[in-house]
């Protein structure tokens, strides 16, 4: 479902952050995206967010050449993707009810599949008795669990996740991957940048280590590899 | 989706990007009175001078109104001569009246407007100076110059007064007032656009955060400018009402309490000076607004 052919990206000082990466994820495949600061994992994602361009090379999601996809067209992309992110992004001013229900109206979901839908989210990720909150009234760990169910609310065939236990306790860590377990074992593809050494090794998911911009590890129930 | 789906999402749509709009200007409220006042300010001095031009178009029409045309004749004029003249003008299109009034009456009039100085005019029985005169009426103070200018081509008359020159300076004083109005309003709605596209601005700083967010979960472009245009918008629209009110209190009381004692005419009427101006000045103040916003939209929400 995803393809990276032969993909470059040069910054404008010179700084090569990725080097022609050729790149296959299968739908379904939960791939671990692990390698130093400024090895280029930030890149890639961003890349698969079409939030930057590649210098060079192209990259395949869903069939689509997503690097001559229009302008116009980019929204309705990313409305098939769910982001997760080391520190949450929720709006403030929306409880956690609004939060999950925003991404749905930015996607033009009627009001009745967003009533009968964000219930059924917050109880997949626990938090049906919270969903009056605002996120200063949550912990990291359940901020980071209104952040997935927002992920979810447009039933994306691809969840990309940035360094989502980044800012959480172990426990509350693992909380969060035994949910996106759970989601990947119902068919939904997921791809995580982390540094979480004792999760990618517990875990045993499909490897890919980057450093200085190349692909230097690639290995099916892989471990992390590093000593930090 | 359906029609009734569609419906739907308008509405919550709708709701949705004025509750923002609002969101925006409650947040920042300082700049947000800033903007209005400005906006209310520049259409109040439009206000003012349209006050102005509105009654000295109706002053205009009222001395028009009460305009005659002074025919006086060369003495030489038979009574022959005199009855043709006056038959001639009667024929002139335009012309409602022709009132004759010889030399003695003449001399009548003048002795009643000298009141106690009537010496002066003594002795003038014995050899009468003044002219006989034709004082000629029209249906329309339009119709005065061209009357006049047709009874000037005929024998036998020394002068004519049509006081035509007050009428044209009239116009002409509220034209200056029509062209200083639209140079000041245009300078002040650039002032005010510019403060409003400032509001946004900020506004749009204050907010990038969610702005980021919303680009990630596919908010297309519209959907995060919308908010904002319709910020400006109000501004503009809160702008104009406000300046609607102050104009519209502050007139009637110049009306009711000033306008008695000093004015020879009758002032505009407040309430003839609201309908002209409340839809115009709102359709402006939005203008402004939309205006402003959209400039800020433009230059400063880099999607």
């Amino acid at each position: 479902m995803i393809e990276f052919r032969n993909v470059s990206k040069i910054y404008g000082n010179n700084h090569i952050a990725l080097s022609n990466i050729s790149l296959s994820i299968k739908k379904g495949e939960f791939v671990f995206l692990v390698g130093p600061s400024g090895a280029g994992k930030t890149t890639f994602i961003k890349l698969l967010l079409k939030e930057i361009e590649p210098t060079s090379g192209q990259i395949i999601v869903n069939g689509v050449d997503i690097t001559q996809l229009k302008r116009r067209k980019v929204p309705f992309y990313r409305r098939n993707i769910g982001v997760v992110f080391q520190d949450f992004r929720l709006l403030s001013d929306k409880t956690v009810y609004e939060n999950i229900a925003f991404a749905m109206e930015i996607a033009n979901a009627s009001s009745k599949d967003i009533k009968r839908k964000v219930p059924q989210l917050l109880s997949l990720v626990g938090l049906l008795n919270k969903e009056k909150f605002y996120p200063h009234q949550l912990s990291g760990g359940e901020q980071q669990r209104v952040a997935i169910a927002r992920a979810l609310a447009n039933n994306p065939s691809l969840i990309i996740c940035d360094e989502p236990t980044g800012n959480l306790d172990p426990e509350n860590s693992w909380a969060i991957m035994e949910l996106l377990n759970e989601i990947n074992k119902s068919g939904t593809t997921i791809v995580m940048a982390t540094h979480a050494k004792d999760i990618v090794d517990a875990m045993r998911k499909r490897v890919v280590a980057l450093e200085k911009g190349v692909i230097i590890r690639d290995e099916q129930r892989g471990v992390y590899g590093y000593d930090d | 989706m359906n029609k009734g789906a569609y419906m739907d999402m308008m509405i919550r749509r709708i709701k949705y990007f004025l509750k923002e709009g609002i969101k925006n200007i409650v947040r920042n409220r300082v700049m947000a009175i800033a903007s209005i006042s400005t906006v209310a300010a520049s259409l109040f001095i439009l206000g003012i001078f349209l006050v102005l031009a509105l009654n000295v178009n109706k002053a205009a029409e009222g001395i028009g109104k009460t305009l005659e045309i002074k025919v006086f004749l060369k003495d030489d004029v038979t009574t022959l001569k005199k009855n043709e003249i006056e038959r001639n003008i009667k024929n002139i299109k335009g012309v409602s009246q022709v009132i004759y009034i010889s030399k003695e009456q003449a001399l009548e009039d003048l002795k009643k407007r000298l009141g106690e100085n009537k010496v002066i005019a003594e002795g003038f029985e014995m050899d009468n100076p003044l002219p006989q005169s034709f004082v000629v009426k029209v249906e329309k103070p339009e119709f005065i110059s061209d009357v006049s200018k047709k009874i000037s081509t005929f024998e036998g008359i020394e002068k004519i007064y049509d006081g035509k020159g007050i009428v044209e300076k009239l116009i002409r004083f509220t034209n200056i007032v029509r062209v200083v109005s639209y140079v000041l309003m245009g300078v002040l709605a650039v002032i005010s656009s510019f403060l409003i596209s400032n509001t946004i601005k900020l506004a749009v700083y204050a907010r990038r955060r969610e702005i980021s967010i919303m680009k990630y979960l596919g908010a297309t472009d519209w959907f995060i400018k919308w908010p904002f245009i319709i910020e400006g918008v109000l501004l503009g629209f809160l702008g104009s009402v406000f300046s609607i009110l102050v104009l519209y209190y502050s007139y009637s009381y110049l009306v009711n309490h000033v306008s008695l004692n000093l004015v020879l005419f009758d002032l505009v009427s407040a309430n003839i000076l609201l309908s002209f101006i409340y839809k115009k000045f709102m359709l402006m103040g939005i203008l402004i607004g939309g205006l402003g916003s959209y400039l800020a939209v433009k230059r400063y929400l880099v999607l």
